[in-house]
């Protein structure tokens, strides 16, 4: 039963209790008041009752409705059908809508190069999950993720799951199978000699150019007899993975340039607390409106609980203080210092491993600026490895016999 | 036969296994059932009408409603003073 409508007879009300009652049409609270007489009727047989009582030209009058199908009726005006669509196709554009991304990786690294490609693709939270080529985001990934040789990609309703297989690092003892020079990296002269392996190819007092083997990886070993006075030379040759560290003196110069005019980054004042509601990967503004000019932003997230639960939403304060570039030209001696200090730093982050005998510096001023030329006198280690390979053509049969031992 | 049970009449005892005849069910002085109504006469505030196979029922009281369902059984509710029958056929069976 869905509901009831009540109706006022005036006249013919005993004909239309006559065929209420012959046709079983189920009515309430029937009562004549004189010539009226008031009934409820189903709401599913009122077509039955109004059309014999319009067919025997009987008045009636509806006085009212009750029962669920009038009240959904009521509450089904266009502005309540027209937010229930919006809200449905709401949820069918969210659901295919990127929220989150799951990458299956430890690896901080290839988590921050797989989001950087992603996000270079323009795949991001909010993206539409049709419009996603996933084969050639996988190739993207394949090819531009430093650390993977494979990546897969799947969807599982609004999670975009990346997975991922790193690389498998060649295993070390296949380096160090490979034979190796100690080679010079420098114009120097040799003060010291470190040798484990390989044989020493300069002396300690002797100058090097760049390149220049210092400790070879071929090392050649010459037997000489004597038969019947004859002089039988028997050479054997043998590769070596080269050890040891050479140390020598050398110089390097470098030129600091500063000018006189520079940009400096001067705050203007002007700060803003921008707020996002962050869902999964999702950063929501909960503001109208963009910012203009140039910001330096510091941000911080606050996880949003619900009785001490966490939930997957958070707070985004994004701190953004503005700045503008201000041209500032500096005198002689505030170019003097500042080229001072470039200096300084080069000093302490490229020569940092050396022991720095003697500094030349020249100080020279031009229309632009002014320019430091620095020459180190350094002592250190000047070798560096470098693996040659075998020659394939056996050099003698000592030799191969040698090497296979 | 004074005093004795009521003959019945083969056409009674047909009624009776056909369920044709009116079932009628008193409630306090608050409700009266009639099963099996054939036609519902009039029903004011203090009076109710109906029809039954053999009998037309009156039932006066005060406040007076009345409710039909589908099963061809009407329900009087409200103050109920009394409830009277009245044959329909010529040929009743007499009593006795």
């Amino acid at each position: 039963m869905l509901g009831y409508i009540d109706y006022e007879i005036n006249g013919g009300g005993a004909a239309a209790l006559k065929y209420i009652s012959a046709e079983g049409i189920p009515c309430f609270e029937m009562q004549q008041k004189g010539e009226t007489l008031y009934l409820s009727c189903m709401a599913e047989r009122r077509r039955q009752l109004e059309e014999f009582m319009e067919q025997h030209g009987i008045e009636y009058r509806r006085t009212g409705s009750r029962g669920i199908i009038f009240k959904i009726k009521k509450l089904l005006r266009p502005g309540l059908i027209l937010g229930g669509l919006a809200a449905a196709a709401a949820v069918i554009f969210l659901s295919n809508v990127v929220f989150r991304f799951e990458i299956l990786s430890d690896d901080p690294e290839i988590r921050s190069g797989i989001m950087a490609v992603l996000d270079e693709n323009g795949v991001k939270g909010g993206s539409f999950i049709p419009s996603l080529d996933l084969t050639v985001l996988e190739r993207e990934l394949k090819q531009n993720v430093e650390g993977i040789s494979w990546a897969g990609i799947s969807c599982d309703g609004t999670t975009l799951i990346i997975d991922v297989i790193a690389n498998v690092e060649k295993p070390e003892q296949l380096r160090t199978r490979m034979p190796s020079d100690l080679v010079a990296k420098c114009d120097a002269v040799i003060d010291k000699v470190e040798v484990y392996d390989g044989q020493l190819m300069t002396t300690v007092g002797s100058g090097v150019r760049k390149g220049d083997v210092l400790v070879s990886g071929k090392i050649v070993t010459e037997k000489i007899t004597y038969e019947n006075g004859k002089e039988i030379r028997d050479e054997k040759v043998r590769y070596a993975r080269s050890l040891g560290k050479i140390y020598g003196t050398f110089t390097r110069r470098e030129t600091f340039t500063q000018p006189f005019e520079i940009q400096r980054r001067q705050p203007t004042g002007e700060e803003k607390d921008l707020k996002y509601l962050s869902v999964c990967d999702i950063d929501i503004p909960l503001f109208f409106g963009g910012s203009k000019g140039r910001y330096s932003e510091t941000s911080d997230v606050r996880n949003i609980s619900l009785f001490g639960l966490e939930t997957p939403l958070n707070i985004k304060n994004v701190h953004l203080e503005e700045f503008y570039y201000r041209t500032e030209t500096l005198d002689k001696e505030q170019a003097k210092a500042e080229a001072e200090k470039q200096e300084e730093r080069f000093r302490n982050n490229f020569l940092c491993g050396y022991e720095i005998k003697k500094v030349d510096k020249k100080e020279k001023i031009t229309e632009n600026g002014v320019e430091i030329t620095a020459e180190y006198t350094l002592y250190g280690e000047i070798s560096e490895e470098m693996e040659f390979f075998m020659p394939k053509t056996p050099v003698g049969a000592d030799t191969d016999k040698d090497n296979e031992k | 036969m004074e005093g004795g049970k009521p003959r019945l009449r083969f056409s009674g005892k047909a009624r009776e296994l056909l369920c044709l005849n009116s079932y009628i069910s008193i409630l306090d002085n608050e409700k009266v059932i009639v099963e099996n109504c054939k036609q519902i006469l009039e029903c004011n505030e203090v009076m109710a009408r109906v029809i039954t196979g053999s009998f037309e029922v009156e039932i006066l009281g005060q406040r007076l409603m009345m409710n039909n369902y589908d099963s061809h059984s009407v329900e009087v509710i409200g103050k109920v003073e009394s409830v009277s029958l009245s044959s329909r056929r010529r040929n009743l069976p007499k009593d006795g």
